[in-house]
This record gives structure tokens, C-alpha cells and sequence, in this order.
């Protein structure tokens, strides 16, 4: 009886199904992070490379004075000195001797590190803790942005790329975006965050007396502009008087 | 469990029969109790068959596992080897990898392509989109989709589109006085809304249609102050000869429609006022 039952027990094993989860098999067996074209661009350190990461990483491309890394599903291309941000989520650790340019910005440049924003219609700049100094194409002038502030580059108005006044980046909005692209440890990034802070009031002080400036000169605007249409409804009061006495006189309203 | 695999050998009177190991301990304890002398051939016996080697359960559960273990891996080798999967996969990665460089190519393109269609807005400065409607400047309104007036969206101008559209709404169902309140709305405040002087003319309709006649003049009196230039003020005051003409007020009213054709230069207005002419004279 027990002899039958070892015996069952032993047939048992056989008919045993084990599923296991298959494994992708390596489809890039250099870069499971991103893709390049042409193959290995990076690495063979080809004139023009472009690089795209996958959904759900992120790529960190370390170069002499270049340290940039790619959110998920950004593109980037690198044209020996020249960088074009193309469409995704970027923070730029160090550009020495790099020049960033993206579809909006002629030139984007900071001593410190930056964080970079591509949407459907408006490209975001977040400058964390340094000047970030950037000129839009069709524009002449370089913007400076504050340290822990943000600017909005929007499509395209009458006078060149339309940016929005900066704004202030709050701590949950920059750590949320922050934090998923900082290649390096947590101790590090909590230092980063520390001296953020810092610049953060910093900032917010100044930033609060350019509002009060801008508000100041958007209320002189709009009186000299209230002025100009008083103006110019008065003129056109004063000449068709003429056809609103002879319209009064031939219906007797007064 | 012990207990129940091993045995010892007890001679009976004729044979050698099995007993469990427990039974032996059992007769040995009792003898021991009873103080009954212990055969020694049975303390012999039971020696012998507690030191020879058995198979435990376990042993046997671990052999069974591994047998069944490496049967599995076996066959996995084997069902791989011969049907092509591995092939297969590899086939599939490459081609993965293949639409995915041809996705970064095209990813590459259309930014080119928007680069240059943002380096055209520019170049061109803006691009007014209303002036763009027709069907013949279709690359036009696409270039266009990459400009903006602005980032704000123009609070104001839109409330008053809105009182105005209601306003419209409302006039179309002939509710004229719910209709009138919106565009006084509009008139009173979003006075340098464009929808200004359309919500005039049709307030006056409202007012026409309601037959608030005196209301009605003073908005007439309003429009030709304020947009004399305007073709819709041009209505207006021939809709307030109408009601002249309704009461009975001949020469008032061929003389507002005279005026009419004195100030005002589209074909449209200045015919309305001569057939209106032409009729009070007949």
C-alpha cells in the first residue's frame, strides 16, 4: 500500500506543470536604457548621434563637460558640440563647452543645473540652484531666470516665442520632477534640496519686487491707454456731431 | 515517524515476524517493569535491525524532486532546441529594434519639420488666424497652429462671448427680454468687447419686437453717437422709420430715411432706406 503510494506520489511530480514568467530576451545588448542611431553612436563618439530613451528609464550621457540625463521617452541629439533637446524630460548636470539649443531657445546655458520641460504646445525651463541664461529665437536678448524659478515658453507671438512672466518653482513640484532624473544617492540629493531652499526665499524676494514692478507698469499702461480711448472718443463724438443733430432734429428726441 | 518505518525482527515459535520498532521498545519497557529476564538473542536481534542503513521519507521526497526537477529542465531544453523558439525571439528583437530606430528617425523628422514651420511664424511674424479661413490657404492655417496671441487667455473677451452667444440663443427662441438682459450685459460690461455693437442691434430688435418703442429710440440715439461709421446703426434707424411709419409719422419717417441716404455709403443700407422712400411717397 505505501510502496503504491510512494509510487503515485513519484507519477505526481511528472504531471507537476511549472509556469515561469518568460524573460525578454536583451533587444539592445549594449544599452538596455536607450537606443541610438547610428548603433553605438555614443561610445564610437560619431559627428552627429541621436538617442532616445525607453519608456519607464532613464539614460545619463557623461561626456568631457557634458553631463545629461534623459527622462522617459526623450530624445536628444548630439552634434559634436551642439546639443538639441528634442521632446521629453532633460536635466542638465553640466554643459562646459556644450551648447543646449531646443525648437524654441537659440541657446540655453547654466554654471549650475537645469531642468528642461518639452510638452505639446509649451516647453518649460526650471533653473535649480544657479542662473539659468537662455535666448528664444527671434529674440535678441538673453533672459537671465532666477535660481528655484521656472519660465514657460509658449508658441509662437507677434514678438517672437511667448514667455510668461517666471514664476516661482515650488518644493513638491521641483522634487517630484527633480527626484526622477537625479542619477546620483539620496544624501546628495537632500544636500541639493537644502541649498535649494536657500535660493528659494532668495528668490522669492526678488522675484516679488519685479511682480510689484511689472504690475506698476501694467497699470501706467493701461491708464495711458484708457487715456488714448477717451481721447479718441471724444474726437469721435466732436466730429459726428454734425449727423447726430441732424438725426435728433429730423425725429424731435429732444 | 520514526516509530512507524523502522521495525525489528521477534521470533515466534515456528517464524521471524515483522513488528514495529515501538512494539520492541514496548517489550522491552514491559520486561523491564516486570523484572522478566530479557533474552538475549531478542537484545542481539534488535541491535542488528536498529543499526542497519534504511531509506528516511525524506530522502525519498528530495529524490523524487530532483528527478522530476531535471526531467522538467530536460524537456525544457529539449522542446527549445528543436522548436525554433529561441529563433524566433531573436527574430523578434531585431525587428523590435529595426521600428524602433525607424521610430527615432521619424521622431528626428518631425522636429525638423516643426523647427522650420516654428522658424516660418516667426520669420512671418504673426499669423492673424481669422484672415486664414479658406480652404486655399491650408498650409497657412497649419503654420498658424504653432502661433498664439498670447498665454492668457483673455478672461473678459470670452464672458462676453458668452452673454453675447447666450444673448442669441436667446433671441433665435424669441425670448426677447431674457435676450435683451444679456446683451445689455455685453453693452454695459464689456464695453470694448467687438461684440458691442451687434448686441446694440440686436437689443433694438428685441426692443422692436417687444414693441418698447421708447427704450428703442434712446438705443438708436446711443448707436448713432457712438458708431455712426457702422452698417448695423444704418438698420437700426431704419427699423426706428418703421415705427415711425407705424404710427402714422410720414414725414419723420421719409425724412430719417433721407438721412439714411446721406450718411451712409453701403449699398445694402442706403437701398433698404430708398425702398422704404419710394413706399411712403406711393
Amino acid at each position: 500500500m505505501k510502496t503504491s503510494l510512494r509510487v503515485f506520489l513519484f507519477f505526481l511530480f511528472f504531471t507537476l506543470e511549472v509556469r515561469v514568467k518568460a524573460q525578454q530576451l536583451a533587444t539592445y545588448p549594449n544599452d538596455l536604457n536607450a537606443i541610438e542611431l547610428p548603433e553605438n553612436c555614443l561610445e564610437k563618439q560619431s559627428a552627429i548621434c541621436a538617442v532616445k530613451s525607453h519608456t519607464g528609464t532613464k539614460k545619463s550621457i557623461k561626456k568631457n563637460g557634458l553631463h545629461l540625463v534623459l527622462g522617459s521617452n526623450s530624445v536628444v541629439e548630439i552634434n559634436q558640440k551642439q546639443i538639441k533637446l528634442i521632446k521629453g524630460h532633460f536635466l542638465v548636470m553640466e554643459n562646459s563647452g556644450y551648447s543646449l539649443s531646443t525648437r524654441k531657445l537659440k541657446s540655453l546655458s547654466t554654471h549650475g543645473e537645469l531642468l528642461y520641460e518639452i510638452s505639446e504646445e509649451n516647453s518649460t525651463v526650471y533653473a535649480i540652484n544657479d542662473h539659468v541664461y537662455l535666448q528664444t529665437k527671434g529674440d535678441l536678448e538673453k533672459l537671465m531666470l532666477l535660481p528655484a524659478t521656472s519660465l514657460v515658453i509658449g508658441k509662437v507671438g507677434p514678438k517672437g516665442y511667448i514667455t510668461d512672466f517666471p514664476l516661482l518653482t515650488t518644493y513638491r513640484k521641483l522634487i517630484q520632477k527633480y527626484s526622477q532624473l537625479y542619477p546620483s544617492t539620496k544624501q546628495d540629493f537632500l544636500a541639493q534640496m537644502h541649498v535649494y531652499r536657500n535660493n528659494w526665499k532668495v528668490s522669492g524676494e526678488k522675484l516679488g519686487k519685479l511682480y510689484k514692478d511689472n504690475a506698476d507698469l501694467l497699470i501706467a499702461q493701461q491708464k495711458a491707454a484708457d487715456l488714448k480711448r477717451k481721447q479718441s472718443k471724444e474726437w469721435l463724438l466732436k466730429t459726428n456731431q454734425g449727423l447726430v443733430d441732424l438725426f435728433r432734429q429730423k425725429n424731435y428726441i429732444k | 515517524m520514526v516509530s512507524t518505518t523502522r521495525h525489528c525482527m521477534t521470533r515466534g515459535r515456528h517464524q521471524s515476524v515483522s513488528v514495529p520498532l515501538n512494539r520492541c521498545q514496548a517489550y522491552f519497557a514491559d520486561a523491564l517493569r516486570k523484572k522478566r529476564p530479557i533474552k538475549p538473542k531478542n537484545i542481539k536481534i534488535f541491535q542488528q535491525l536498529a543499526d542497519k542503513p534504511y531509506m528516511k521519507s525524506q530522502v525519498f521526497i528530495v529524490f523524487c524532486l530532483t528527478i522530476a526537477v531535471g526531467t522538467f529542465q530536460a524537456f525544457k531544453v529539449f522542446e527549445t532546441h528543436f522548436s525554433g523558439l529561441n529563433e524566433l525571439k531573436r527574430e523578434k528583437s531585431i525587428l523590435q529594434a529595426h521600428i524602433e530606430h525607424k521610430e527615432l528617425q521619424y521622431e528626428l523628422a518631425s522636429y525638423k519639420l516643426l523647427e522650420m514651420q516654428n522658424d516660418v511664424a516667426l520669420a512671418m511674424n504673426l499669423i492673424p488666424k481669422k484672415d486664414i479661413k479658406s480652404d486655399q490657404k491650408y498650409p497657412l492655417r497649419r503654420l498658424a497652429s504653432v502661433t498664439q496671441t498670447s498665454l492668457s487667455p483673455g478672461y473678459l473677451m470670452q464672458l462676453a462671448k458668452r452673454h453675447f452667444l447666450k444673448g442669441k440663443k436667446l433671441f433665435r427662441a424669441k425670448r426677447y427680454d431674457e435676450a435683451n438682459i444679456e446683451f445689455t450685459k455685453v453693452i454695459k460690461e464689456y464695453s470694448y468687447s467687438v461684440h458691442v455693437t451687434e448686441s446694440y442691434f440686436l437689443l433694438i430688435e428685441g426692443l422692436y419686437q417687444s414693441h418698447r418703442y421708447e427704450e428703442l429710440i434712446g438705443h438708436v440715439d446711443k448707436m448713432v453717437s457712438l458708431y455712426p461709421e457702422s452698417e448695423l446703426t444704418g438698420y437700426s434707424m431704419l427699423r426706428l422709420g418703421k415705427i415711425f411709419e407705424y404710427q402714422d409719422r410720414q414725414e419723420e419717417a421719409s425724412g430719417l430715411y433721407k438721412t439714411i441716404m446721406q450718411s451712409f455709403k453701403e449699398h445694402d443700407v442706403v437701398r433698404q432706406a430708398r425702398i422704404s422712400l419710394r413706399a411712403i411717397q406711393i
